[in-house]
């Protein structure tokens, strides 16, 4: 574990240039305080009104102060201070924290309760007031301002980890460990604390930062270390006063504050990037600004064009035609680079024809829902061929021109429909914004199509007001299929859309589908690998592995006389083919 | 050998399982049939001491499970395995580390080559190399998860496995795969194991009897070929007549 995030920790700094450098500075400055005798032998408190206010030079690097006290001297000397109050806070605020988290959240009932009413009383204080609070109250010096921070950085800590013990308590591996007969102390410490060892230390880290800027801030306003004795906020305050005539005695402290809590920030986040199992990637476009501040004409106009070429076309031409399209991936960081997702597959689906794509975990059929919605992104990477939306070849399309037609020409309706809704929505507000995203059409239009779509999906009008969490899996699932359809799209890719469902459901759901296609005319991606589901609902199969098409057909005749052993394999596996034929069941 | 006699439970006005009862004799597979939402999975977290019942007994070799000490005993004979192998396994640990806990909680005296021996006998008895003991879940497929699962539960030596949909988070090939496996397990060690499943197919391949719940009722009960042969009850009718069909076989 810790060889293996030392290991992305050094591979996501090489090339890293601003990483490398903001490092080098950062332990250089580390290194100077932590020797701060050896590197300077000027004494950091020593007056001396013969140089007072002397520029940075030769034999003052950093110039001295109104007292004639050489400033690198002071910066060395104080750093020492500012780190080391910052590091106890921080282990002791971690200890705290961490503790009282893990507790809170693993015992649960009355305990937690109270701990939780505390920790939302001291969040409710700005932090650094609630610090200067205390520290004035306790009367400046070290311990009073170690005291003040900790007190007021513990709750959230506390909270983070109590959260995360939540949330791993009902984890299955946890459940499994109480019936494996792990005792409870045990299950808190390998189970829960370790697994949280990496998040806290990069907590922790990143802490680091904010607590030497409240440790200065402090001193800043007096409340810390008792002067002469050097501080990078006493420095910073000592210095406000002749900050025009000598610059170097704010900046000094600043430079050195700022270098120390950004390189924090900066390696908390790859560290916790690191930390995280494996690498993440964004889509390319996920912080874009608005469309309306990227307005360009010529293309809005081509793609107006290309959406009446398109509504005249989709009738006749195939909606999704994929063309000896080969997928790989394109990531040196990852173990998989190279590896071929999609090789050479060609397809097309028709309007108001239902294709079922059938593939185990890892042929690439999810890859293949990806490319259908212009949701391909890093590592995977065209290896070749074409995809066609209604004849258009989408080779050149940007994310705007497939944003378009997401929703309003080619929806989706995937397997998890509790991830599909926002939680804290209705459902009528997320339908709505469906249609809003697309058209603009008259409140009252929208109202109706809303109720419209909720009859399409068998449901009542009451759950316009409900949230995700009041309907069941399947009402769920037919939400999400009511926002699918609500703008009438031509093409609907099903990706594995009733794999969460029991069986009762799964029937509904299928019929509903079957049902909507025929209403609307939709051309249907249905991709599963249950070869049930798709003998189902499904008009034409193919059948993927390993990214190859392997067999492809009409699905009376591919599975009345498979050609292909694999899809002979996969229909021996189907369960329950053995027995219940011969207790005369089916 | 596991008894569950009129058990209820419910979460806040919620009757989750109502009155249920169920024997597992040795060697016995026992499914328990039910949709989303009708208690199945309550009642095996009941069975396996996560959930108190709110009424009604389980008892284990004949001792009620209610008691501190004889819980203790029995948790060793009853094992789990849960419907996402992913989340069942500690995603930081290895397969070696998982496989170990049980061994460490029940055998500390065995260590050393034993140890090692015993770890390569689990994973013989799911198909898997000793090469996997080194990895971390997130390096293996969904089923070769489960399967170290299955191992883990195996670990302790139990005397019956509580399975939780453990086949519904598994592409159907592989499904094919485990289940042989459960039936090759079950006729090695004579095992026996209450199967909680949702679907008829796998049920009606693997159990000898079988228990309809239906909102926590049970509403059918009996051996497989009686009870999903020749339904009678509207629910396992209504059941029976959702369940897919295998293709080319339907017509």
């Amino acid at each position: 574990m810790a060889e293996r995030t030392w290991r992305r920790f050094t591979a996501r700094l090489r090339g890293d240039l601003i990483g490398i450098l903001l490092l080098s500075l950062a332990l250089l400055l580390v290194g100077m305080v932590l020797a701060a005798p050896w590197v300077t032998v000027e004494n950091p408190v020593e007056t001396n009104f013969s140089r007072v206010l002397l520029p940075p030079g030769p034999a003052h690097w950093l110039g001295t102060d109104d007292f004639g006290r050489d400033v690198l001297a002071r910066l060395l000397h104080g750093g020492r201070a500012s780190l080391s109050i910052a590091v106890i806070a921080v282990m002791i605020v971690m200890a705290v924290g961490v503790t009282i988290g893990l507790i809170a959240g693993f015992l649960g009932g009355v305990v937690d309760l109270i701990v939780t009413k505390v920790i939302d009383v001291l969040l409710a204080f700005p932090r650094l007031v609630l610090a200067i609070a205390v520290a004035a109250l306790m009367g400046g010096g070290i311990l009073p301002l170690i005291i003040a921070i900790s007190i007021v950085a513990w709750p959230a800590y506390a909270r983070i980890i109590r959260g995360f013990t939540l949330q791993i308590r009902n984890e299955g591996y946890v459940l499994a460990a109480r019936c494996l007969g792990t005792p409870t102390w045990k299950i808190l410490l390998h189970h829960i604390a370790l697994t949280l060892i990496g998040p806290i230390l990069v907590l922790g880290l990143l802490d680091l930062g904010s607590l030497i800027l409240a440790v200065s801030a402090l001193s800043f306003l007096g409340l810390g270390i008792a002067p002469p004795a050097p501080e990078w906020g006493a420095m910073l305050n000592e210095g406000r006063t002749s900050m025009d005539e000598a610059p170097w005695l704010v900046l000094a402290p600043g430079c050195a504050i700022l270098i120390v809590v950004l390189a924090l920030n900066y390696f908390g986040d790859v560290l916790r990037d690191g930390a995280e199992g494996r690498p993440t990637h964004g889509p390319r476009h996920w912080l874009r600004c608005p469309a309306i501040l990227r307005w360009d004409r010529g293309r809005q106009a081509e793609r107006t064009a290309r959406w009446d070429r398109m509504e005249q076309r989709v009738r006749a031409a195939p909606l999704l035609e994929l063309d000896t399209v080969s997928v790989r991936v394109a990531d040196a960081r990852s173990p998989y680079d190279g590896r071929v997702i999609l090789d050479q597959v060609s397809l097309a689906i028709r309007p108001g024809e239902c294709l079922g794509l059938i593939g185990e975990s890892g042929s690439g059929k999810s890859t293949m829902a990806m490319l259908a919605l212009g949701l391909m992104r890093p590592p995977l990477t065209f290896g070749g061929g074409r995809v066609l939306v209604c004849g258009e070849d989408t080779a050149a399309w940007d994310w705007d021109d497939w944003q378009a037609l997401r929703g309003r020409f080619v929806s989706l309706v995937n397997q998890d429909p509790l991830s599909a809704l926002n939680p804290v929505l209705p459902i009528g507000e997320q339908i709505r914004e469906v249609m809003r995203i697309h058209r603009a059409i008259p409140a009252a239009a929208q109202e109706e199509r809303l109720r419209e779509v909720l009859a399409d999906v068998d449901l009542p009008a009451r759950v316009i007001a409900q949230y995700p969490h009041e309907l069941s899996g399947g009402m769920r699932q037919r939400v999400v299929i009511a926002m699918a359809v609500a703008n009438r799209p031509a093409l609907l890719i099903a990706d594995e859309p009733t794999t969460a469902l029991d069986v009762t459901t799964q029937a509904r759901v299928l019929d509903l589908l079957l049902r909507l296609q025929q209403r609307y005319g939709l051309g249907l991606l249905f991709i599963s690998h249950d070869l049930r589901v798709v003998a189902r609902v499904a008009d034409r199969v193919v059948v993927l592995r390993e990214g190859k098409v392997v067999e492809a057909g009409e699905t009376r005749a591919t599975f009345g006389a498979p050609q292909a052993a694999y899809t002979r394999v996969l229909m021996a596996a189907v369960p329950g083919r053995r027995r219940i034929a011969t207790a005369g069941g089916f | 050998m596991l008894s569950v006699a009129g058990v209820s439970k419910r979460f806040g006005s919620r009757l989750v399982l109502n009155d249920v009862s169920l024997e597992v004799g040795p060697g016995e597979i026992v499914g328990v049939l039910g949709m989303s939402g009708s208690g199945k999975s309550t009642l095996a977290n009941c069975i396996l001491g996560l959930n108190r019942p709110d009424g009604g007994t389980i008892s284990w070799r004949g001792r009620s499970l209610a008691e501190r000490s004889d819980r203790q005993a029995a948790r060793r004979e009853i094992q789990p395995v849960f419907q996402d192998p992913r989340a069942s396994l500690n995603p930081r640990w290895t397969v070696r580390r998982s496989l170990c806990e049980p061994l460490d909680n029940w055998f500390p005296r065995i260590r050393g080559g034993e140890r090692e021996g015993r770890l390569r006998a689990l994973l013989d008895a799911v198909a898997l190399t000793p090469d996997h003991l080194d990895r971390n879940p997130h390096e293996l497929s969904t089923g070769q998860c489960q399967r170290v699962c299955l191992a883990r539960a195996l670990a302790p030596q139990p005397a019956l496995l509580v399975l939780d949909e453990p086949l519904s988070a598994l592409d159907v090939s592989v499904q094919a795969t485990l289940l042989d496996m459960l039936r090759n397990l079950q006729e090695r060690d004579g095992l026996a194991y209450l199967f909680i499943s949702h679907d008829i197919a796998v049920v009606a391949e693997l159990c000898q009897n079988v228990l309809v719940l239906e909102h926590g009722c049970v509403v059918d009960q009996g051996p497989v070929a009686a009870v999903l042969g020749t339904p009678t009850h509207p629910y396992t009718k209504s059941l029976l007549r959702d369940s897919l069909a295998m293709p080319g076989s339907a017509n």
